[in-house]
This record gives C-alpha cells, sequence and structure tokens, in this order.
C-alpha cells in the first residue's frame, strides 16, 4: 500500500497514480479520499472547509481535494508568512495614506511572450514604536 | 497603457525625489523605453553602481548574477518581521500565494514550481531598495 497526500505533480508517486488511476490495470486499485468524504462522514463541516478555502487559497486542493497541483514551497515557513499578514494588517495602506516623504521602492520585472508583468511598489513605514517596516 | 507610462505615474504619484525602480535588466527595451521617459542616460549597460544617493532612477539588475542573493534578502526580510502585506486585500493574494508556493534549490528560484513567480521577482527586485540591519 502506497498512501499519501499529493505533494506537487512530479516524483514517482505522482507517476504512478497517473499511471493506474483509471483502475484497469487488477494488480493495483487507487483510492482518493478527500475533506468531501469527511464531510460526509460528519468528521468536519462544511464552514471548516469554507474557512480553509480563504485560508489556503489555491494550495487547497492540494490538501484537501487529493489534487496534484503546484504545491507548497520550502522557502517560507506559514508562521513567517502569517507574521507578514499580521503586520500587513495592522499597518494596511487603507490605514496608514502614503506618504509623499518615505522611500519608495519600485520591483519590475517586465514580462515576455509568455510571462506576466510583475510590478510591486514598497514603501518604508516607521511605526509609532519605532519599528522599520516595508509595506505593499 | 503601457507598462513606461505605468511606471512614469506611480513615479508622479508617490513623490519624485525618494522613488527609485529596480528592473530586470534582461528587457533591455524596456528599460531603454524608460530610462527615456526620465531623461536617463542609455548607456546604462556598464554601469551598475548606482550610489546611495544617486539620481539615477531605473536601475537595471543582472537577475543571473543577483537572483540568489535577492532570494536570500527576501527571505532575511520575511523572516525578521520586516515586511507587511495586508492579507484581507485581494489586491495581494497572488503574491501570498506565491510566497507559499515558492521553491528553490539553493536559493535558486525553481519557476516550474512557484505560482506566479513574475510578482515574486517583482518583490524580490523591489527589496533591493531597503538594507535593514
Amino acid at each position: 500500500m502506497i498512501e499519501g497526500p499529493p505533494r506537487g505533480p512530479y516524483g514517482r508517486f505522482y507517476e504512478l497514480y497517473e499511471q493506474f488511476k483509471d483502475n484497469q490495470n487488477p494488480e493495483f486499485q487507487t483510492f482518493l479520499i478527500t475533506i468531501y468524504d469527511a464531510r460526509d462522514n460528519g468528521l468536519v463541516t462544511q464552514e471548516f472547509i469554507n474557512e480553509k478555502k480563504i485560508e489556503l487559497g489555491q494550495l487547497f486542493p492540494q490538501i484537501f481535494e487529493g489534487s496534484f497541483e503546484k504545491g507548497a514551497g520550502n522557502i517560507f515557513e506559514a508562521r513567517h508568512i502569517n507574521q507578514v499578514i499580521e503586520n500587513g494588517n495592522k499597518y494596511s495602506i487603507s490605514n496608514i495614506p502614503v506618504s509623499q516623504y518615505t522611500l519608495k521602492s519600485v520591483g519590475c520585472d517586465f514580462g515576455y511572450s509568455t510571462s506576466g508583468t510583475g510590478i510591486i511598489v514598497c514603501e518604508h513605514i516607521k511605526t509609532n514604536e519605532g519599528k522599520h517596516l516595508i509595506g505593499l | 497603457m503601457q507598462v513606461t507610462d505605468l511606471c512614469f505615474n506611480l513615479y508622479k504619484s508617490f513623490g519624485h525625489f525618494n522613488t527609485v525602480f529596480w528592473c530586470d535588466g534582461a528587457d533591455r527595451g524596456t528599460i531603454n523605453l524608460l530610462k527615456s521617459k526620465f531623461g536617463e542616460s542609455l548607456n546604462w549597460e556598464s554601469n551598475d553602481s548606482f550610489g546611495r544617493n544617486a539620481n539615477i532612477k531605473v536601475r537595471p539588475v543582472p537577475f543571473n548574477r543577483d537572483a540568489r542573493n535577492m532570494l536570500n534578502h527576501l527571505y532575511l526580510m520575511v523572516t525578521k518581521g520586516y515586511l507587511a502585506i495586508e492579507g484581507d486585500n485581494p489586491k495581494f493574494s497572488k503574491l501570498l500565494t506565491s510566497m507559499r508556493t515558492c521553491y528553490a534549490n539553493e536559493w535558486d528560484l525553481d519557476k516550474r514550481r512557484t505560482l506566479f513567480s513574475d510578482l515574486l521577482d517583482g518583490l524580490r527586485l523591489s527589496l533591493k531598495g531597503y538594507q535593514i540591519n
């Protein structure tokens, strides 16, 4: 028995799943168990699923729907990203107007034929507590 | 609207003296257009030193040389708690997804596995403007 969550469309696990997912080979049987099976059996609620969809965004299908999506990265831990979001919600540009006197740095990755253009504008913020932050 | 017009409008709206543009140096044509817009010299390829207070607004960055350092710098900014992104704002949802899926081998970003990697490239370019110890 080979068991596990999908971790992106790569590797032996993915190859075996793709090869036998139609269950045509009598020597192999694949089972796909999703969060909806857990909901139907009373283990989680639909509200929980809705919360996780918002929280995880595009990662939701990989973690809860057994889908071989492009998966989680290996650089940032969830707690670090949560800290970034916490900072952002506390010192959001919706609450603090953009100042003419702060240093703004704009990153431009111009798109080629098939790639998109990414433009990010950052502003240096010094909070009332004296903390330095880079807000977007 | 062309990307050069968009950048120039950002420049006008954010303040003339303290806004700089860090651009992927691979697209020479767009950089030349942008430099023309800002009235800067087109002889930029031999000069990659901008100085701390230089009046150069458009600053091309050679990705093949600096990409790993920029990703490492982004990592330090995030893990030390210097970065702030509004989680409730849908404008940033793709960027946050890109950060969550950011995958690299020895600081070399794997664009095949990282979603919306163009936004992550924009973010690491923009953070070149800040050095916080």
